[in-house]
């Protein structure tokens, strides 16, 4: 019953699971001639149709590698589907990928669009990955030559880069399929003469290499060198812990040997804790060449492009204008500087603001979005030019964009600004008059901590903090003593101390002073005759102990002569009675 | 002085004396020190202003720098001394003091156009006015601090009076708590806003050639990034060794030298 539930369980969480398709490149740049790949991801189905062609003008997309997988966690089955698609420039540019459509029975899901650019750079082709000894300093250590069980690749898009120039890379891990076990989030990479950038990380995927089935985790990134000469980009190194397959102990074979056979492979594995290395690989960085270089270069490195926009079109006296001018392309957003303005001597600008907004993971290609706040000095009909000096790698020269003035219809403030400062008693003129006395007395702070922080302002604060809580704690202790609960706290003290003190009254005392007690706990202080019927309440030994003590008060209270002094041991009963009415 | 009146005493009324002459003299040194110092300091201005309408421009400066090292800042101060600077032609000092001014007084136009009118000189553009900056220039933040504060306070008051009368006691707290909030609010708005707080970790590049900023504190040509000009602000982020971690008004980072720079709010203690 219970093996049932379980798989019903296995069942319905296989078949809740969310469907989805994921397609990611292995690089998002590349040259004419060399290919990348597409690997396409489909979760919680189990069969799925996909194109065999993908048609993009100027590139060769084509199916070549299909996989399916099974995964276990916690009792819950998941499967996706992997296809791999071989994608061949023909020219260069930038391309779009439109979104893979993926046939699950009746439904048509649709995977992210993606973006390739590809440069006509004569590089050297990359070399297929290579498999080489692989250190692994937690342990284990994987076979060198074809057909090792691990091994890493870093694929750099470039090997001769600038100073600053911005390089797309990917690091990728192979394990051969019949490999289980876990790694790392994210590689180390480290090394002197470059920076790197942010890792991103790749859906996995499978490739045969060499014949042989491998499952490849990627992760892509960018380096930047920051000096010149022969660079060595050092082993990135991924951490895992892998069972591989691995002998049965002695005593397992001598086993299944007695029974004829040999132990199933597969059976035993050993864990293996490894780090996954890539091979080391050099960069040839040359610095920025000074010839040519313009005064305003600002810093951009890589292939972009320029356009403005301005608003409001029509602009009130004094109000400003936002000219907003779009870089796009590919390179170095994060170390480029802003565009600079031309002619723009009628206007008053302010710095822009940058905001990056990113199109691939590794920030390597995107647009970053400056935007200048302009007044007019006098009315305008033009906004400023804008020029943009960069660096382009490929042509290996710089390059000047520029954007011609926009229309606009701008006016500037008719009067001179108005000091609105009551302290300064003086009037500002645009240009400032030189030599304006003002007086010492002039308004602003007269310090350079804000009050805030003064020691002085500080202690105030604390001494109206510590009075407050002083009031609250009067506040709470007032509350508590005239509440219902706090006067029959006090009620009952008053009457045990009265009680206390009955037991060393005089026979003549005794009575009065036991009334006494009797009224104030029967709360008939004020109308002694409710007493009486206020003590049916309590049992009737309790009753009629203290009714005879209240007529005993009636008695010396009335009587003319002087009543009989009560027995120890009347004292005693009416002294317990009394006891049960005060608990 | 006194170890003089000392000698002259006989040994026997020494004490006694000395009891009584030295509070004297004690009072006297004190009351000259009193009368003395504002007199200096009130000199050295009255001097600098004569030498400002002589046309002794750069000397006025140097005694109003003197003078207010030993006086409180003052806004009109650092625009006179900016004033000063600018006739002598050192743009980026005056920008300097005009800044400063502008810290002590948001509010002060005359300073805000002169230091305008300098950066253009510089080649520096404006700075931008955000929503801190407009609620530092309309409203004085300290006196607005106090204010806050004195609600809050009140407000603190009024919730305590619920403990003391059971009349109006959800008016009491709705008050009460309205007046904390706000009082609160104003407090934090206040510090947000507040140019000594926001510029007090700023540095201006004073220095005639400007200052490079490099992508590692190194002065390695190949790492170098751009070239900051003279009075532009820069935003310290940290400091090793002889070099500031800056990041520019529009967000880009390096390093530069500590050297040629001058922090704009004078107390400025780097980590």
């Amino acid at each position: 019953m219970l093996l049932i539930a379980c798989l019903f369980a296995l069942l319905g969480a296989t078949v809740l699971q969310a469907q989805e398709v994921t397609a990611g490149l292995s690089s998002p740049s590349t040259t004419v001639g060399r290919p990348v790949e597409i690997v396409v991801t489909v979760r919680g189905v189990r069969a799925a149709d996909v194109p065999e062609r993908i048609q993009v003008p100027g590139l060769q997309i084509q199916l070549f590698g299909r996989s399916t997988r099974f995964e276990m966690h916690n009792l819950t089955m998941t499967s996706s589907l992997t296809y791999t698609y071989s994608v061949v420039a023909a020219k260069a540019g930038e391309y779009e990928i439109p979104p893979i459509e993926v046939r699950i029975g009746n439904r048509t899901l649709r995977s992210n669009p993606l973006r390739l650019d590809v440069s006509d750079v004569a590089a050297p082709p990359l070399p297929p990955p290579s498999i080489s000894g692989r250190q692994a300093p937690g342990g284990g250590q994987a076979r060198a030559g074809a057909g090792a069980p691990f091994f890493g690749d870093l694929v750099l898009s470039k090997k001769k880069a600038y100073v600053g120039e911005v390089v797309p890379a990917e690091l990728r891990f192979y394990f051969k399929t019949n490999i289980g076990g876990e790694v790392g989030d994210r590689p180390n990479l480290a090394g002197e003469g470059f920076t790197v950038q942010r890792f991103a990380n790749v859906p996995k995927r499978e490739q045969i290499v060499n014949g042989e089935n491998y499952i490849v985790f990627a992760f892509q990134t960018a380096l930047s060198p920051v000096k010149s000469g022969k660079i060595e980009v050092p082993p990135a190194s991924l951490e895992a812990r892998l069972q591989v397959p691995g002998s049965a102990p002695q005593e397992f074979e001598d086993f299944f040997r007695n029974f004829g056979s040999m132990i199933p492979p597969g059976m035993f594995t050993n864990s293996q804790d490894v780090a996954v290395e890539t091979r080391p690989v050099e960069m040839d960085v040359v610095s920025l060449p000074l010839q040519g270089r313009p005064d305003d270069f600002s810093g951009a490195i890589g292939k972009f492009e320029i356009t403005a926009s301005v608003s409001p079109a029509k602009v009130e006296p004094g109000e400003p204008a936002t000219l907003r001018v779009v870089v796009s392309g590919q390179g170095n957003f994060d170390a480029m500087g802003a565009p600079v303005l031309t002619g723009d001597e009628g206007w008053r600008s302010y710095p822009p603001t940058g905001t990056f907004r990113g199109a691939d993971a590794i920030n390597f290609s995107g647009e970053k979005i400056y935007e200048f706040l302009m007044v007019a000095r006098s009315d305008q009909t033009q906004t400023p030019g804008v020029k943009f000096n960069y660096f382009d790698p490929a042509a290996g020269k710089y390059v000047l964009l520029t954007q011609d003035p926009l229309e606009v219809d701008a006016r500037a403030a008719s009067s001179p600004v108005v000091s609105s400062d009551s302290s300064a008693a003086t009037k500002a003129t645009a240009a400032p008059t030189p030599l304006v006395a003002v007086s010492k007395d002039a308004g602003g702070a007269a310090g350079w901590t804000p009050w805030i922080r003064e020691p002085w302002f500080i202690a105030a604060n604390a001494a109206f903090a510590a009075a407050w809580l002083v009031v609250l704690a009067a506040g709470l202790f007032r509350r508590a003593s005239i509440s219902p609960a706090g006067q029959r706290r006090r009620r009952k003290k008053t009457l045990e101390a009265r009680f206390d003190g009955l037991r060393e009254a005089s026979d003549t005392e005794f009575v009065p002073r036991a009334t006494e007690i009797l009224h104030i706990a029967l709360g008939t202080v004020d109308s002694p005759l409710r007493a009486d019927s206020r003590l049916d309440a309590f049992d009737q030994e309790t009753a009629a102990a203290l009714r005879d003590l209240l007529a005993r008060q009636d008695e010396m209270k009335y009587a003319s002569s002087s009543a009989k002094p009560l027995s120890t041991e009347r004292r005693e009963h009416i002294s317990n009675a009394l006891r049960n009415v005060i608990v | 002085m006194i170890p003089g009146f000392y000698s002259q005493l006989s040994t026997l009324g020494r004490r006694r004396c000395a009891a009584k002459l030295f509070p004297r003299a004690f009072a006297c040194l004190f009351t000259l020190v009193l009368l003395c110092l504002p007199a200096s300091g009130e000199s050295l201005l009255t001097e600098a202003r004569d030498r400002l309408a002589n046309g002794e421009h750069e000397a006025a400066a140097g005694l109003l720098q003197r003078h207010m090292d030993n006086s409180a800042p003052s806004a009109a101060l650092y625009y006179e001394l900016g004033q000063a600077w600018s006739s002598s032609d050192r743009e980026a000092e005056a920008a300097l003091a005009y800044f400063r001014a502008l810290l002590l007084d948001p509010a002060f136009t005359p300073a805000r156009e002169a230091l305008g009118a300098v950066n253009r000189e510089l080649g520096i553009p404006a700075t931008r006015a955000d929503w801190r900056a407009r609620l530092a220039g309309s409203v004085p933040l300290d006196e607005l601090v106090a204010v806050a504060a004195v609600t809050f306070w009140s407000g603190a008051a009024l919730l305590l009076v619920p403990l003391f009368q059971s009349k109006w006691r959800g008016r009491f707290f709705a008050g009460g708590g309205l007046l904390l909030v706000l009082g609160c609010s104003v407090v934090i708005l206040c510090h947000m806003a507040d140019p000594r707080n926001i510029h007090a970790r700023d540095v201006m590049i004073l220095q005639g050639a400007g200052s490079s900023l490099y992508r590692t504190p190194t002065d390695d040509p190949a790492g170098k990034i751009t070239t900051v000009g003279q009075g532009s602000v820069i935003h310290v982020l940290g400091t090793s060794g002889r070099w500031f971690h800056g990041e520019l008004p529009g967000g880009q980072r390096g390093w530069f030298l500590q050297e040629g720079s001058s922090p704009v709010v004078p107390p400025f203690q780097p980590n």
